[in-house]
């Protein structure tokens, strides 16, 4: 679902891949431009659709400025934020 | 101390043991994850390790403050390595130095599991001869999952309407407060901290007086692991309306025993009582000594200054209110009855365990005297020198 809005505040937020993420997607970082007040959710959607993760959709969960996120949270996002793809962890067995 | 790194070569387990060491430390529970050579049947070459570095940190270090709210331990080191991590060679070093190895021990797997858990690192399963893998831990994302929602739902709980979402150390306080009421300082997971460890001592103590009071029996062995709530058995002692034992001391010789009145031992002249003892000759068989002595102390004796008062305060302490005897060493016989009463009925009068805690089985060592045998005129010659120096003394 694509809506536009040209009103509304956008920010332009740095994006982090790491792992299996960075392997669909090609790249260990990236830009976009969204709408600084938006909910969890609506950043996963974009974020997914313009990176190409669908696969791994459903285990995502994204940091935003170095915290752990999840659909309840709210976000606020601001110019230069940091938003990280964090694909399930393994770290040691 | 923590000590938190991320690094790309290879891990020392002995440099990163000796980080933690300490003086004070009777014990370093290490934690090493190395590289196995098989998964699944396949044939592992090599990991190869991947990190969100600045929040892995961040996370390592939660993890650190988590066990410390929870174990008593001295230093924490958690050392991760990234990039390609050959079979056998290590790539997660925790270690962990405490006064005992419960604590160590404990916290090292809740370490291990914490990290694996909530610590943004991947790790990518090279195999000889099949397509890499990135690897899931089972559990991952649901444990993560809801460690982010139960801290989260605290953070909104107390931060309540304000925009930034980040972690807080200390809240705003709604009510004014007068800073010099305020003693302690310290964030709201400090102080949660110490009321648990707090309580957790006292608890602790509690059970070790249990323990002592109900459980130390011959049926059964002493045992650090037994409470009072399991393991108790009442066992009436002699002489004891509880579970304490009472020792009383008979004497089966003095002056109550053998018929003299106490108060007949009066000090005649406070200024110099030992003269008022050696009129006392009582293996002397003529009794008419007592009698030179009586006369002076009929009515109960005063004493020195403030034996009154003394003796006011004991009963006041005891709870003995109404008449008392006028001779001093009834009251005095009245005081000690009442005390034995009152041990006998309940420990918590008075403190048993002051010192020792438990020493049932002890007795008072008596150092061995020399014993010598004096001619009386030896003695006599003691006994007025002794005489003279009191008798100086007073003067």
């Amino acid at each position: 679902m694509k809506y536009v809005m040209a009103d509304i505040s956008a920010v332009e937020i740095q994006v982090l891949f790491f792992a299996k993420a960075r392997e669909l997607c090609g790249k260990k970082e990236s830009q976009l431009l969204i709408p600084s007040a938006t909910s969890y959710d609506n950043l996963l959607d974009e974020i997914v659709q313009k990176f190409s993760l669908e696969p791994i959709r459903d285990n995502l969960i994204l940091a935003i400025n170095e915290e752990y996120a999840t659909s309840e949270s709210e976000v606020h996002l601001k110019e230069g934020d940091q938003v990280a793809v964090i694909p399930p962890l393994s770290g040691v067995d | 101390m923590d000590f938190v790194k991320i690094v790309n070569s290879k891990l020392s387990v002995e440099e990163i043991s000796n980080l933690v060491s300490s003086p004070s430390c009777g014990a370093i529970s290490l934690f090493v994850g190395t590289t196995r050579d098989n998964f699944e049947n396949k044939q592992v070459v090599h990991l190869e390790y991947e990190a969100y570095v600045p929040m892995a940190e961040k996370a390592m270090k939660k993890v650190c403050e988590d066990i410390r709210g929870k174990w008593q331990v001295e230093h924490i080191a958690i050392y991760h390595r990234l990039g390609i991590v050959p079979v056998m060679e290590a790539s997660l070093v925790i270690a962990l130095s405490s006064p005992h190895r419960a604590e160590s021990l404990q916290a090292v797997q809740y370490a291990i599991d914490t990290v694996k858990s909530s610590v943004p690192i991947w790790k990518k399963e090279v195999y000889a001869s099949e397509q890499a893998e990135w690897k899931e831990n089972t559990e991952s994302d649901r444990i993560l999952l809801n460690k982010i929602k139960v801290e989260s739902s605290e953070e909104i709980q107390e931060l309540e309407g304000e925009e930034e979402f980040k972690n807080q150390k200390s809240h705003s306080v709604t009510t004014v407060v007068p800073p010099h009421f305020i003693q302690i300082k310290a964030g709201s997971e400090e102080i949660a901290r110490r009321i648990n460890s707090f309580i957790e001592r006292k608890r602790e103590q509690v059970n070790l007086g249990n323990i002592q009071d109900f459980c130390y029996h011959d049926s059964a062995p002493a045992s650090d692991s037994s409470c009072a709530r399991v393991d108790a058995l009442l066992i009436a002692r002699k002489d004891s309306k509880s579970h304490l034992r009472v020792r009383r001391v008979l004497n089966t010789w003095g002056p109550q025993t053998r018929g003299i009145d106490p108060g007949s031992m009066g000090c005649t002249n406070p200024q110099d009582p030992v003269s008022t003892l050696f009129k006392q000759d009582v293996n002397d068989e003529s009794s008419k000594c007592l009698e030179d002595v009586k006369p002076d102390v009929k009515d109960g004796m005063t004493g020195p200054v403030g034996l009154e008062e003394r003796l006011n305060n004991a009963e006041c302490h005891l709870k003995m209110h109404g008449p008392m005897p006028r001779d001093i060493y009834s009251r005095l016989k009245q005081i000690e009855n009442r005390i034995l009463h009152l041990e006998g009925l309940s420990p918590e009068y008075f403190q048993f365990w002051v010192n020792a805690p438990f020493k049932e089985e002890s007795e008072v060592h008596y150092r061995p005297v020399r014993k010598r045998t004096y001619s009386t005129s030896e003695l006599e010659n003691k006994l007025c020198a002794l005489e003279y120096k009191i008798s100086m003394k007073g003067k």
